[in-house]
């Protein structure tokens, strides 16, 4: 090294404070960012994988997710006791009726109320695979209505299965 | 706090001034956004690279170049101007003349030689890093830092001998 660049490497570029608080600002902000992000797809994947269990180890049984009870329906002869009872008619063209419908009296929610489409499209997908097994699948609001004076729970039965075309 | 945020923080702490020395050798008005825009870039990269310093530097480089083209040559004078002062310290000292005539030196090179002085001394990158950065020959940037020097060192004689009483 000459003396010219000794003198010059002997310079001290001026300090940055001011700039050194900004980028670190940032940058713990964006660690911080990071650590949410983290937390949060973490429990998110937590959540789903936790649904997925128990819907996908539940074949032919009832799952109830939020207010909504679903109900798997196994046409086939050999089905479980229970939800298939009445549907061991061996005309599997014939609309079959779960004997275990959970329809129940003291409750006050009207099913009206919840757009039974609307559940179904949106669990659908989730549902997809258990819908392959279980060749139809209903679901029926977990509360129940008040039914109407003069109608049985019957009769409020089978309309609600004839919305859902089951 | 990962190895590589250890890293930005070391960067921050012990390289910034010399960064912020480096943008200003373009003299626009930006060389501190500048330098934050490069650490910004380096805390998203995916890859961190595996030399920090000259890959800021580069960046810084680019980040420069560009803001330069986007400046009116009347703009560039402005800044320039501004730009002229607080590059370094410069102690309260009898070497203060010296090394106010040394700072005015180097400013009065052309680009070229400061950028491959500057990223040299205080940047402390090799030629081959230099070169790299430039995107030219390692022998071409050892000319050129050699002829800036010497560049210098005339004048730093000439205005020595100006300032001479006895001459």
């Amino acid at each position: 090294m000459n003396t010219i660049e000794h003198k010059l490497s002997a310079l001290k570029p001026v300090g940055q404070p001011e700039l050194a608080r900004r980028i670190l600002d940032t940058h713990h902000r964006r660690r911080q960012r990071r650590r949410d992000c983290f937390v949060a797809f973490a429990g998110l994947l937590t959540g789903i994988a936790a649904t997925l269990v128990v819907v996908l180890s539940l074949p032919g049984k009832v799952v109830e997710v939020s207010s909504v009870q679903y109900v798997f329906i196994n046409e086939q002869p050999n089905d479980r006791a229970g939800h298939a009872s009445a549907s061991r008619n061996p005309d599997a063209s014939t609309p079959s009726v779960p004997l275990d419908f959970g329809v129940r009296r003291n409750d006050d929610m009207n099913p009206d109320s919840i757009d039974i489409e609307a559940w179904i499209a949106r669990y659908e997908r989730l549902f997809r695979h258990r819908r392959e097994t279980a060749s139809r699948f209903v679901v029926i609001p977990q509360k129940p209505p008040i039914l109407p004076e003069g109608v049985s729970l019957w009769e409020y039965r089978q309309s609600l299965l004839e919305k859902l075309q089951v | 706090m990962n190895e590589n945020d250890v890293r930005i923080t070391e960067l921050v702490h012990a390289r910034l001034h010399d960064l912020v020395l480096f943008a200003k050798q373009w003299k626009h008005a930006n060389a501190e956004d500048v330098v934050q825009e490069a650490f910004l870039r380096l805390m998203k990269q995916k890859v961190f690279p595996n030399n920090p310093m000259a890959w800021l530097l580069t960046t810084v480089r680019n980040l420069s170049n560009n803001e330069l083209r986007s400046r009116t040559r009347r703009k560039k004078r402005e800044f320039a101007v501004q730009e002229s002062k607080g590059l370094f310290d410069v102690p309260e000292s009898e070497q203060k003349e010296e090394v106010e005539r040394m700072i005015q030196a180097l400013e009065s090179l052309a680009l070229t030689y400061r950028e491959i002085i500057v990223a040299k001394i205080w940047g402390g990158l090799t030629y081959e890093e230099i070169a790299e950065m430039t995107a030219s020959s390692r022998s071409s940037v050892h000319r050129k830092y050699q002829e800036g020097i010497r560049m210098l060192g005339e004048m730093l004689t000439e205005t020595q001998d100006d300032t001479d009483p006895y001459r």
